[in-house]
């Protein structure tokens, strides 16, 4: 096949999925801001004892390290047999590394050699984990679980934790009981109101079962264990990392890790820390005893100190806030228009690629200016 | 500098927010309107679509070329800077 032809198929293909929506009726979607655990996860050893599931935003982050990971290896074993021209996917590879690599060069300058792998992986990563969410099916297939069940062990949870602060014990008995109890409540209560019509989902709770008989309660909603009662919702197999919060405090920890190191190591712990606590570099006291107005300079450095720490911060939530909230965009829209949709998986494209670009010169920028000295010419000492 | 890159990273995605917003609030109240059956809102919405992606490169690309000429200011005042340290110095 021409490789002409890949373009309008693409196109083609991406039509017909955003059709799929409008002809089918889908789960109504839940939004939850933490990442989905998947049912039953809970009670597996490690994973369930430790972190207490397994979540869909860190499945979905580790297939895309994967796919990183298998693109550096492919794309490295095709840079061995260099010497011819370079010809699709590795030529355009190596033009975007190439212009990625310049635009770096222009701000961080000679240091571009240590800055430029972690400007690139960041890049990298996050530009594959935001993408993949617009695979069709990333985040709409997955595991239907029964909502009053997953309301229940959230109070379970809780009053383990009260009792485990009296200092008492809760058996595994009483423990069911007060579930069960607290699934018929929440199942009363209708959480969720969910809808579900046509599956084109994949069925794994076990509570599942199509023949049971759909009851009513006082409000005259559907409730019970039939999947097209009301009180179901969809754990998706994968869901975009950058829609979790660990995620993206993840990368920001990372980032400003090295950012620090990076100080440390352009200008020495003396140096760095001045910046910080000017009082310990040298000659600080001359310094204010020429120029008074530098007094103030710790109390700045506390400043600067603090602001270190509000970078994580605002790392973290710009990129939450942008992927997650155009994750949202896209299933609203999907409900309000779902043809025309498509279109805005077009928008996510770009929101998730300048995401990617900011994030990454952020931290490039913040490299710079911790290995950049207070005085400009340090560095050549 | 920084704030400037941090700030086109959250514009972009406020941008995207109010366009997309005001042009479906905009299309649901002419629909009201005119009595019609979503014919606007079908059209607002995907008429907002270019307007959100063009202001998304515009803001993007503007950041870049912004970072790329304040690079360039800066080492000139550095440069600058450099060279009077040196001439203060012979001068004492």
């Amino acid at each position: 096949m021409k490789k002409r032809y890949l373009i309008p198929i693409a196109v083609l293909l991406i039509i017909v999925f955003g059709s799929i929506v409008s002809i089918t009726k889908p789960v109504r979607p839940y939004i939850q801001l933490p990442g989905e655990i998947y049912p039953g996860s809970q009670n597996w050893p490690i994973i369930g004892d430790i972190f207490g599931g397994l979540t869909n935003t860190f499945m979905s982050s580790l297939v895309a390290f994967l796919v990183v990971i298998l693109m550096v290896i492919l794309l490295k074993a095709r840079s061995r047999t260099a010497d011819e021209i370079p010809t699709g996917f590795y030529n355009f590879f190596e033009m975007i590394v190439e212009a990625a690599y310049n635009f770096a060069e222009g701000i961080a300058g000679p240091k571009v050699k240590n800055f430029f792998p972690w400007f690139m992986t960041f890049i990298l990563f996050i530009l594959v984990t935001n993408w993949m969410g617009l695979i069709p099916g990333w985040d709409s297939i997955g595991i239907w679980e029964y909502k009053p069940h997953f309301y229940a062990e959230k109070d379970a949870k809780a009053l383990e934790s009260d009792a485990a602060a009296r200092g008492e014990e809760i058996s595994h008995e009483e423990l069911e009981a007060f579930i069960e109890e607290r699934t018929e409540f929440h199942d009363t209560q209708n959480l969720g109101d969910l809808r579900i019509a046509q599956a084109l989902l994949i069925r794994a709770d076990a509570n599942a079962d199509p023949n049971a008989a759909i009851e009513t309660d006082s409000a005259g909603h559907k409730v019970g264990f039939n999947p097209e009662a009301a009180d179901w919702t969809i754990v998706p197999f994968f869901r975009p990392g950058a829609t979790d919060l660990n995620y993206t405090l993840a990368f920001a920890l990372v980032a400003m890790v090295m950012v620090q190191f990076y100080g440390f190591k352009y200008l020495g712990t003396r140096g760095y820390l001045s910046k910080f606590f000017p009082f310990i570099g040298k000659g600080w006291g001359k310094e204010v005893a020429k120029n008074p107005i530098k007094a103030i300079d710790p109390a700045v450095g506390i400043l600067e100190l603090i602001s270190e720490i509000s970078k994580i911060i605002s790392f973290a939530f710009r990129l939450l806030g942008n992927i997650f909230a155009g994750m949202v965009l896209l299933f609203v829209m999907a409900f309000l228009l779902p043809v025309a949709n498509v279109v805005f998986f077009g928008l996510e494209f770009f929101v998730g690629l300048i995401q990617a670009l900011v994030f990454a010169l952020l931290m490039l920028i913040f490299m710079v200016s911790a290995t950049e000295s207070h005085h400009g010419d340090e560095e050549h000492h | 500098m920084a704030n400037l890159v941090g700030q086109v990273g959250c514009v972009t995605g406020l941008v995207a927010l109010v366009i997309i917003g005001v042009s479906f609030a905009l299309g649901r109240f002419l629909d009201n309107q005119f009595g019609t059956q979503g014919i606007f809102t079908v059209i607002f919405i995907l008429g907002s679509f270019p307007v959100t992606l063009f202001a998304m490169v515009r803001l993007s690309l503007y950041m870049v070329a912004k970072a790329q000429s304040r690079v360039a200011e800066q080492e000139m005042q550095n440069q600058t800077e450099i060279e009077n340290t040196g001439k203060e110095e012979t001068h004492t």
